[in-house]
C-alpha cells in the first residue's frame, strides 16, 4: 500500500501539503453470558482518509475504494474543499515546519498470533472465564466474559517526507459479575486491555480477573456508602490512570489549551507537587503492553515520549503539526483518527506518572484518616480543570490501618490543587486503563496508569 | 428563496436492494440456511470549528453491508464497508457459523407488513457544498460569540449526512427508506479574566435544512445560557434534600438507566431489575413514557426496526405502572412473542433491543415552582456514573445552581449521589414545558426530592 499511496502523491501534484493515511481495521468480538454464547461478530473497514493543506486551510475526504484513481479522486474532493472553505477561515494554517518523519515498516507483537487464533479458542476463552465468575460464589446469579480484539494496518504517507506502515493488535478482555443477597443487587467489571500478544493480556490469569470481579461484588453487597466531603485518598494505579488522563490529559492538549482551558499560560509553572513527574508516550514505558501503543501518529510522526510536568512544572502540552507550528516548538506525534473516514485530532496515547520512592505499605501506615481507592468506572474532564471519575472499591483507613470495604464512589476536585497535594508516590508501577476507549467526538484506544499516589480530593457520598 | 437543485445522487432503493440481494444469493451459494444482509449507505459531509475558527470541511462516502447466516441452527456475522468484498464476508460469516455452537433464539423473522411511507429526503441538503457548510458554520459561531465576548468555542460543527437503508433476508424480507438530515453543535465554555467557566454542549438536528438556522437558534440559546451562567461559581453546601433537573440531565441521569432496563436481553440474562415486574408501580404516577414508532413529528425514521419489523409507537411506563419490555428477534423468540419491532443498530452490527424516539409526558408545574421550597441544586449538567444493575447513581454538577432563600447562585465541586430505582418514585414535580432533542426524544423539567448533595 506504500507504494500505492507514493504513487498517488506524485499524481496530485501543486504545492499543497498532500496526507494520506490507509488505514485497515478488524475488530473480532465475541459474548459468552450465563452459559451462553450470546454475540459473535467479525467487522472490517478500511479505507483512505486524505488531508490537503490549500490556501491555509485543510480539507479532509475519505474513500474506501483503495485503487489509485479513488485515491486521487479523494484528494482532488479534500483540496476543493479546502480552497472552497479558505475564504471563512480567518487564521490561515501556515505551512507546516520539518517534523521528525517516520520511514520504513514498524511491526508491534503479537499480530500473527492473533491472525492465527481460531474463533473456537476465543469462545473456549470467554465461555471458561464467565464459568469461572458464577462458580466463585452462590451469590452470584448472572455473569459476562467478552473477548475483543482490533488488529490495525496503517500506512501514511505525505509530500514532505511520511513514508510508514506498521501493524499492531489490541486484545482487550472484560469480565464483570452480578451478586444478588436478599434482594439487593451489584455489579463489579475487571477489565484488561493491551498492545500486543496473549502473554501481555494475561500478565495475570484470566480466571484470577474473573474470581476478583465475583468476589469484589459479594463483599459490596455487604459495604456502606461513604461519607462525602474533601478526604485524603491513596490512589491505586489504575485510578491514578483516571486522574492523569482525564484531570491532566485533556486539559494539556494543545487544540484546547489554544480554545482557553485552565493550563493555558501556565507553561513553566508549578503546577503540581515536586514528587509528580506526568508523561504521555507512544511507547509501553516501564512495563510491556501498554493499550494505547503507536510507533507513528496519524500525521506520520514518530511518536515518543513527551514530559508534560517535570517535579511538578508543566513543562509541555500535547501537539499535532499545526499546533507545534502555533506554539513554536516540536510536534509530540498525538495525531490520532480512530478509522479512516476520521480526521486526525490531538489526542492522548499512554498517560502516566512516574513511580517514585515508597511503598504502598509505607504510604498506608503513614495515612491517619482516608481511604484507598481502586478499580475504575468511567471518567470526565471539563475546562474548569475540574474532573470526576468513578470508582468501584473504596478501603477505609484509620491510624495506618487499612480497614473495611466501602462502596463506590465518584471522586472529583480540581486538576492542579490534587496535583499539588501530592504527599507520596510508591515505586509500583502498573498500566490500568487499557480496555475501553477515550471519547473526544471520536473514539481512541488509550492507556494509563503509574504508582500509588496520596492526595487530597472530594468523595461524593451520603449525606445525612 | 429558489428551489435548491439538488447535486448528490442518491441510490435508488432498488440499487441498494440489489447488493443486498446479490449477499443472498452468495450466502446461500456459501451453505447458509437462512441468511439476512443488511446494508448502509451513507455520504456525509462536515465544516467543523475549532478554537474559535473554522478547522476543516470533511467529506466521506461509505456503504457498511453487515451479513448474518444461520447454518444447522449456529449463528454467524461479519460485516465489510466494501461491496465489492461481499463473497469474503460472507465465507467469514459462514465460517464463523460452522464453528459456533447451536443457538435456539437464533431466528430470523418473517415478513410482517408496514405502512411504506415516502423517503425523507430534502433537496436543500442535497445541493449543499463545502462552502454553504463553511458558511453556516462561521455564521454560527460568529452570532454565538456576538452575543457575549467571554464565549469561546472549543469545536463545533455543521454537518448534512444522506444516507439510506436496505434489508433483504431469506425468509422474504425486503426493506428499504432514504433520508436526509442536517445538524449542528458547539462546545466551549465562557472565560472571565482568568476564570474558565464549566463547559457547555448544545445542538439540534433536523430532516430539513432550511429548518436548521431555527433549532440551533433555539439549542444555541441554551448553550449560551449555560455557559454565562457558570461564571462566577463558589462553592455550594452539603445537605440532603431537593435538586432540580433540566430535560436532558433528566433523561441522562433518570431516565436512560430505566429503559436501559427495559432492554429484553438485559431482563432475560438477569442484569435488569424489571424481571417479573410488569404491572407494577416502578415511578411516580405522574410518569408516562412513550417510545418506538415512526418518530417524533417532523423528523421521521424508517418505519421497520433493524430486523425490517414495523415499528409501533407505546406506552412502556403508563402513570408510573411497567406495561413492557423492548424486544428484537432473539429477545421475542426468548419471551415466545413476537418481536415489538424496537431492534436498533446499524448494518455493521448485530441488531440488539432498544427504546427509540422518546417521550416523557408533561407535567403541570412551571420552571419557578420546581425551583421554590429551598435549598435545591439545579444539576444543569451532571457527569457521573450509574451503576445499571443496583441503580446507585454518584456524579459531579456540572455548571449548577443553588436555590436558596430566595436567591441563585452558581456553585462548583458539588456531587450529588443517589439510587436511579428510588429516585424514580421520589419525583415531585414535572413541568409543562419540554425540550426536543436531536428529533429523536422529548422530555420535560423535573424535581426529584431526598437527594445527597455533598460540596467540597
Amino acid at each position: 500500500m506504500r507504494t500505492t499511496l507514493q504513487d498517488c502523491l506524485q499524481q496530485a501534484g501543486g504545492d499543497d501539503h498532500v496526507e494520506l493515511r490507509y488505514h485497515a481495521k478488524s475488530f473480532r468480538s465475541v459474548r459468552f453470558e450465563n452459559g451462553g454464547l450470546e454475540k459473535a461478530t467479525t467487522r472490517r473497514r478500511d479505507g483512505v482518509g486524505v488531508r490537503v493543506l490549500s490556501s491555509g486551510t485543510w480539507g479532509f475526504a475519505a474513500t474506501d475504494r483503495l485503487d489509485r484513481a479513488s485515491i486521487c479522486e479523494a484528494i482532488d474532493r479534500a483540496r476543493a474543499s479546502a480552497q472552497a472553505s479558505a475564504p471563512f477561515r480567518t487564521r490561515k494554517v501556515p505551512p507546516l515546519p520539518p517534523a521528525q518523519l517516520a520511514v520504513g515498516h514498524f511491526e508491534e507483537a503479537g499480530v500473527e498470533e492473533a491472525e492465527a487464533r481460531s474463533f473456537e479458542e476465543r469462545v473456549a476463552l470467554v465461555e471458561r472465564l464467565e464459568r469461572a465468575v458464577r462458580a466463585t460464589s452462590s451469590e452470584v446469579p448472572s455473569a459476562k466474559a467478552v473477548y475483543n480484539e482490533i488488529i490495525e494496518n496503517k500506512a501514511i504517507a505525505t509530500t514532505d517526507g511520511a513514508d510508514v506502515s506498521y501493524r499492531l493488535v489490541r486484545p482487550e478482555l472484560y469480565v464483570s459479575a452480578v451478586a444478588e443477597r436478599d434482594g439487593q443487587r451489584t455489579s463489579v467489571s475487571e477489565s484488561v486491555g493491551v498492545t500486543g500478544p496473549w502473554s501481555c493480556l494475561f500478565r495475570e490469569p484470566g480466571e484470577v480477573l474473573a474470581s476478583r470481579a465475583a468476589q469484589t461484588a459479594v463483599d459490596l453487597l455487604r459495604a456502606k456508602a461513604p461519607e462525602g466531603g474533601r478526604k485524603t485518598v491513596i490512589l491505586a494505579p489504575s485510578i491514578v490512570g483516571l486522574l492523569v488522563h482525564e484531570a491532566i490529559g485533556h486539559t494539556v492538549e494543545a487544540d484546547f489549551v489554544q480554545s482557553g482551558s485552565v493550563a493555558a499560560g501556565l507553561m513553566g509553572q508549578q503546577v503540581a507537587s515536586e514528587l509528580v513527574t506526568l508523561c504521555d508516550s507512544g511507547r509501553s514505558e516501564h512495563h510491556p503492553g501498554a493499550g494505547g501503543v503507536i510507533p507513528v501518529d496519524d500525521e506520520g510522526v514518530l511518536a515518543g515520549r513527551t514530559e508534560i510536568i517535570r517535579q511538578g512544572r508543566l513543562v509541555s502540552y500535547l501537539h499535532n503539526r499545526e499546533s507545534a507550528a502555533h506554539f513554536g516548538v516540536a510536534p509530540t506525534g498525538n495525531a490520532r483518527a480512530w478509522e479512516y473516514a476520521d480526521q486526525p485530532l490531538i489526542r492522548m496515547r499512554n498517560t502516566f506518572i512516574e513511580p517514585g520512592e515508597l511503598t504502598l505499605e509505607e504510604i498506608i501506615a503513614t495515612t491517619e484518616d482516608g481511604y484507598l481507592l481502586d478499580g475504575p468506572r468511567n471518567g470526565q474532564a471539563d475546562a474548569t480543570g475540574e474532573f470526576m471519575f468513578g470508582v468501584v472499591t473504596a478501603r477505609r483507613i484509620r491510624k495506618g490501618v487499612l480497614g473495611e470495604l466501602i462502596r463506590g464512589v465518584t471522586v472529583t476536585g480540581t486538576a492542579f490543587d490534587v496535583l499539588r497535594s501530592v504527599d507520596a508516590v510508591s515505586s509500583n508501577f502498573r498500566w490500568d486503563l487499557g480496555s475501553g476507549h477515550c471519547g473526544k467526538g471520536q473514539p481512541a484506544k488509550v492507556d494509563a496508569g503509574g504508582p500509588y499516589i496520596r492526595c487530597r480530593a472530594i468523595l461524593g457520598g451520603e449525606q445525612g | 428563496m429558489t428551489h435548491p437543485q439538488p447535486t448528490t445522487q442518491v441510490p435508488s432503493r432498488k440499487a441498494l436492494l440489489a447488493i443486498c440481494e446479490q449477499g443472498l444469493d452468495l450466502a446461500t451459494q456459501a451453505g447458509a440456511d437462512h441468511a439476512e444482509v443488511a446494508l448502509d449507505w451513507n455520504r456525509e459531509q462536515e465544516a467543523s470549528l475549532q478554537a474559535n475558527d473554522l478547522d476543516q470541511v470533511r467529506s466521506s462516502d461509505e456503504t457498511t453491508i453487515g451479513i448474518r447466516v444461520l447454518v444447522d441452527g449456529r449463528p454467524g456475522f461479519a460485516t465489510t464497508n466494501r461491496s465489492d468484498d461481499l463473497q469474503a464476508t460472507v465465507d467469514a460469516a459462514v465460517a464463523m457459523a460452522r464453528a459456533a455452537p447451536p443457538d435456539p433464539l437464533a431466528v430470523l423473522a418473517s415478513p410482517q407488513p408496514y405502512e411504506d411511507v415516502p423517503d425523507a429526503l430534502d433537496d436543500g441538503v442535497l445541493a449543499l457544498s463545502p462552502a454553504d457548510l463553511a458558511s453556516m458554520a462561521m455564521g454560527e459561531l460568529r452570532r454565538i460569540r456576538a452575543l457575549d465576548p467571554r464565549l469561546t468555542i472549543d469545536s463545533g460543527a455543521i454537518s448534512a449526512d444522506i444516507s439510506g437503508r436496505a434489508l433483504a433476508s431469506s425468509s422474504g424480507i425486503r426493506a428499504a427508506w432514504r433520508c436526509t438530515s442536517a445538524s449542528g453543535y458547539l462546545m466551549g465554555m465562557a472565560v472571565d479574566g482568568k476564570e474558565v467557566g464549566s463547559f457547555a454542549y448544545d445542538g439540534d438536528a433536523v430532516r430539513r435544512w432550511a429548518d436548521l438556522p431555527h433549532a440551533l437558534e433555539v439549542a444555541l440559546q441554551r448553550f449560551v445560557d449555560s455557559s454565562i451562567g457558570a461564571l462566577g461559581a463558589t462553592a455550594g453546601r452539603s445537605f440532603r434534600g431537593a435538586i432540580v433537573l433540566p430535560p436532558h440531565t433528566f433523561a441522562e441521569l433518570l431516565i436512560s438507566p430505566l429503559l436501559g432496563g427495559l432492554a429484553a436481553d438485559g431482563v432475560r440474562t438477569g442484569t435488569s431489575p424489571f424481571k417479573g415486574r410488569i404491572g407494577e408501580s416502578v415511578a411516580i404516577p405522574g410518569l408516562t413514557v412513550s417510545a418506538g414508532g415512526r418518530g417524533l413529528a417532523g423528523h421521521p425514521v424508517a418505519p421497520f426496526d433493524r430486523e425490517g419489523m414495523p415499528r409501533v409507537r407505546r406506552k412502556v411506563v403508563d402513570q408510573g405502572v411497567l406495561k413492557g419490555f423492548f424486544t428484537d428477534g432473539r429477545e421475542a423468540a426468548a419471551a415466545g412473542q413476537a418481536s415489538s419491532g424496537d431492534a436498533v443498530g446499524g448494518a455493521g452490527s448485530l441488531p440488539r433491543p432498544s427504546a427509540t424516539a422518546v417521550s416523557v409526558d408533561r407535567g403541570t408545574a412551571s420552571i419557578a415552582a420546581l425551583e421554590a421550597d429551598g435549598p435545591v441544586v439545579i444539576v444543569t449538567r451532571w457527569s457521573g456514573s450509574t451503576n445499571p444493575v443496583s441503580g446507585e447513581f454518584s456524579g459531579v454538577v456540572k455548571g449548577g445552581f443553588l436555590v436558596e432563600n430566595g436567591e441563585r447562585r452558581p456553585i462548583r465541586e458539588t456531587t450529588i449521589a443517589g439510587n436511579v430505582w428510588e429516585a424514580l418514585h421520589q419525583i415531585s414535580a414535572l413541568s409543562h414545558d419540554r425540550s426536543t432533542f436531536y428529533g429523536s426524544s422529548r422530555y420535560p423539567w423535573a424535581r426529584v426530592e431526598d437527594v445527597s448533595v455533598t460540596a467540597g
